[in-house]
């Protein structure tokens, strides 16, 4: 796919070059040969604007359990066509502790995935435990743990038909209920990574009718309680244009203990939510604008009682007015 | 989060329109974020205690599910009416609503590419003279063709190596007359080789002053290659093999003929050890590890043999340490060694300066 090109870039002459060759400047570049290989690496190459999926890398610590495996299954089911699935344990893998990201990093890098989930059960320490994470250029990001409360856990297999009415892959509608979403850093982190995993590819327009799933997260009081729920929705008429909304269960449903937090490094932060400033449009004063063809404007006028303040100040004037208006 | 109010305004706005319709779907009234843009809401006012802890009272797991879910679906029903509110386009697919850019910020997966395009020779010489690029039609009618033919490329107007009569100069020495054709592929080939070579100068040029950033993402620096101040290359050794390395192209085929030297003169009975005299052959040397062996009868040597390995071994164990960095237990040892040594010299001379006032 790849071919080595040479590249000589001499300083001065390009008739010096080949009797001083410590004087040039010289580089060995890989250019891809083939259209098809060429294609492949611009694909995953850095973009100005990222509308594509994040893709989510599911897999699994030293010892896994019966839950977490199938709720790898359940997520790799919400997350169909934008998910990277490994099946092998990987005991190597510890995404808190220095150096047990290495692996995940290199894993992140080959599969083009920008989140994990990664499934570690350790029966005394932290019983089925999952955690949701965010890679920013193939090094972890932040990352979230949360430990299964195995009895609350239902997959999506358990609810039967309900599932059946959603379109595979479509485009969730998210929701998080729980005051502690705003005043706990740990949660708000959550649930920035549970909308970033989830959020799929960004879109400039949907399908009414598509939109046909929700999953609902909600922190308890407790500020370490998480319960999962995901439903399918269905329109129902209201007697107004609106429909009326109907949710049915489908799973995956777990209840959480929230675990270790990592949150990302200040300058990772700023360096990650650079905007492109060309591809935000500067909003011009006053208009706004109203679907596609309508624009309202605002414009500013003066006062117009220049005139009219000289009159109010005659006294006679200002009787008469306040006797007209009783 | 930042948005409520703004959603609130429009839902005031509107309000006499929507607030009926919101009434019969039996939507959330409270207050709520809603970022249309991600489809995602956020209900942030403090949970009822009595609907959703299980702590507090005889609430059960199954009712608690069913408040979620009534709760949600109170939740949801402000989404949708906001979808639907959104500007729309029918399809045969069904009715789209135009979703504003999303408003919770995320971050991304890749580094933002780099705004500015470094400059080509011939970009900063237009900007020094003023030359600004000029749109010219694609299709250009040939004259002697009659027919409408593309600027460049294939089949293009006016091609020089498709002409077929070209006036040329006889020669007034026999057998050197030029041949028009063939030079016109000569010059075409030199035209090609030079657009090339300045292509090739110009990325030289933007990797040495931005790095291997401002390389486009279809070409990569090889590994073991780099600039000049990438001394960590590798360089040397591994350019000769892979032929990636500092000066790859002209060191690699001199390597290679080199190589093919080599192989010549050694591919003999005796592996080139009884070769006919060439002259200049005594230079040809193989490339790569060569293994010597020690005798296992000479006595005489042996002993100082082994030490010379030994020695080397050390000497080479020792220079790894020192390039690798510092090591910190050695430089440690020497430098109590060496305070050490100077806490004994200061006593000996007070000592000595002592005796020598008693004397």
């Amino acid at each position: 796919m790849v071919a080595a090109v040479s590249i000589s870039a001499p300083e001065t002459n390009t008739n010096d070059s080949s009797r001083n060759i410590s004087q040039t400047h010289h580089l060995a570049v890989k250019a891809a040969k083939t259209n098809k290989g060429k294609r492949a690496i611009e694909k995953n190459a850095p973009r100005r604007k990222e509308v594509a999926a994040k893709t989510l890398m599911l897999l699994h610590g030293a010892v896994t359990s019966e839950v977490l495996k199938s709720l790898i299954n359940d997520l790799s089911q919400m997350k169909y066509g934008e998910n990277h699935k490994m099946n092998r344990k990987n005991p190597g893998i510890r995404p808190f502790e220095g150096g047990g990201e290495v692996s995940l990093e290199f894993f992140a890098e080959k599969s083009h995935s920008a989140t994990f989930a990664f499934a570690n059960h350790q029966k005394k320490k932290r019983p089925h435990a999952i955690t949701f994470g965010r890679f920013y250029n193939h090094k972890i990001y932040d990352c979230v743990e949360m430990m299964v409360n195995g009895e609350t856990f239902v997959p999506i297999i358990k609810f039967g038909n309900a599932a059946a009415s959603t379109t595979i892959g479509s485009k969730p509608c998210m929701m998080f209920l729980g005051d502690k979403f705003e005043t706990d850093a740990n949660l708000r982190q959550l649930k920035n990574v549970f909308a970033d995993v989830f959020r799929g590819r960004v879109v400039s327009r949907i399908n009414l009718k598509g939109i046909d799933r929700a999953i609902v997260i909600t922190a308890l009081e407790d500020g370490k309680t998480i319960l999962f729920r995901q439903f399918a929705i269905k329109y129902k008429k209201s007697g107004t244009r609106l429909p009326k909304v109907h949710l049915e269960e489908m799973g995956p449903r777990f209840d959480a203990t929230l675990g270790r937090v990592k949150l990302p490094p200040p300058d990772v932060e700023r360096e990650a939510m650079r905007v492109d400033k060309t591809l935000v449009k500067e909003e011009k004063a006053n208009a706004l604008s109203q679907g596609i063809s309508d624009k309202v404007g605002k414009i500013y006028v003066h006062k117009q009682t220049e005139g009219l303040d000289e009159i109010n100040r005659r006294k006679s004037l200002k009787g008469g007015l306040k006797k007209k208006e009783k | 989060m930042r948005d409520d109010e703004n959603n609130n305004e429009s839902h005031n706005k509107n309000r006499l329109r929507i607030e009926t319709t919101l009434e019969a779907t039996e939507a959330y009234t409270g207050a709520v974020d809603v970022d249309v843009g991600n489809l995602l809401v956020s209900e942030t006012s403090v949970l009822e205690r009595e609907k959703f802890s299980l702590t507090v009272g005889s609430l059960t797991r199954e009712e608690r599910d069913e408040n979620i879910k009534a709760h949600a679906r109170d939740v949801l029903q402000r989404l949708v009416s906001d979808l639907f509110a959104l500007p729309s386009e029918s399809d045969v697919n069904g009715r789209f609503a135009l979703l504003p850019p999303g408003e919770t910020k995320f971050p991304r997966s890749l580094p933002l590419p780099s705004m500015e395009k470094p400059k080509t020779k011939w970009e900063q010489f237009a900007e020094e003279k003023g030359i600004k690029k000029r749109k010219r039609s694609k299709m250009v009618f040939d004259e002697q063709q009659d027919e409408w033919k593309r600027r460049h490329g294939y089949d293009r107007a006016k091609d020089s190596t498709k002409i077929a009569i070209v006036e040329a100069k006889l020669s007034s020495r026999a057998g050197q007359t030029e041949d028009p054709f063939l030079k016109e592929r000569k010059d075409k080939k030199a035209r090609v080789e030079k657009n090339e070579m300045q292509r090739r100068r110009n990325l030289g040029e933007q990797v040495k002053e931005k790095g291997a950033a401002a390389l486009p993402a279809t070409l990569r620096l090889a590994i073991g290659a780099g600039s000049n101040n990438n001394s960590s290359g590798g360089g040397g050794k591994k350019g000769g093999d892979n032929g990636g390395g500092v000066g790859a192209k002209s060191l690699k085929s001199k390597q290679l003929v080199k190589d093919v030297q080599y192989k010549v003169a050694t591919s003999t009975a005796s592996v080139g050890k009884f070769n006919a005299p060439i002259p200049g052959d005594e230079k040809i040397k193989a490339r790569g590890k060569r293994r010597s062996f020690a005798s296992n009868t000479d006595d005489k040597n042996t002993k100082a043999q082994e030490k010379a390995f030994v020695e080397k071994l050390i000497k080479r164990e020792k220079s790894k340490k020192t390039s690798e960095g510092v090591d910190v237990g050695l430089a440690a040892k020497k430098m109590q060694k060496e305070q050490e040594t100077e806490k004994r010299e200061g006593k000996k001379q007070k000592l000595m300066s002592k005796n020598k006032k008693k004397k």
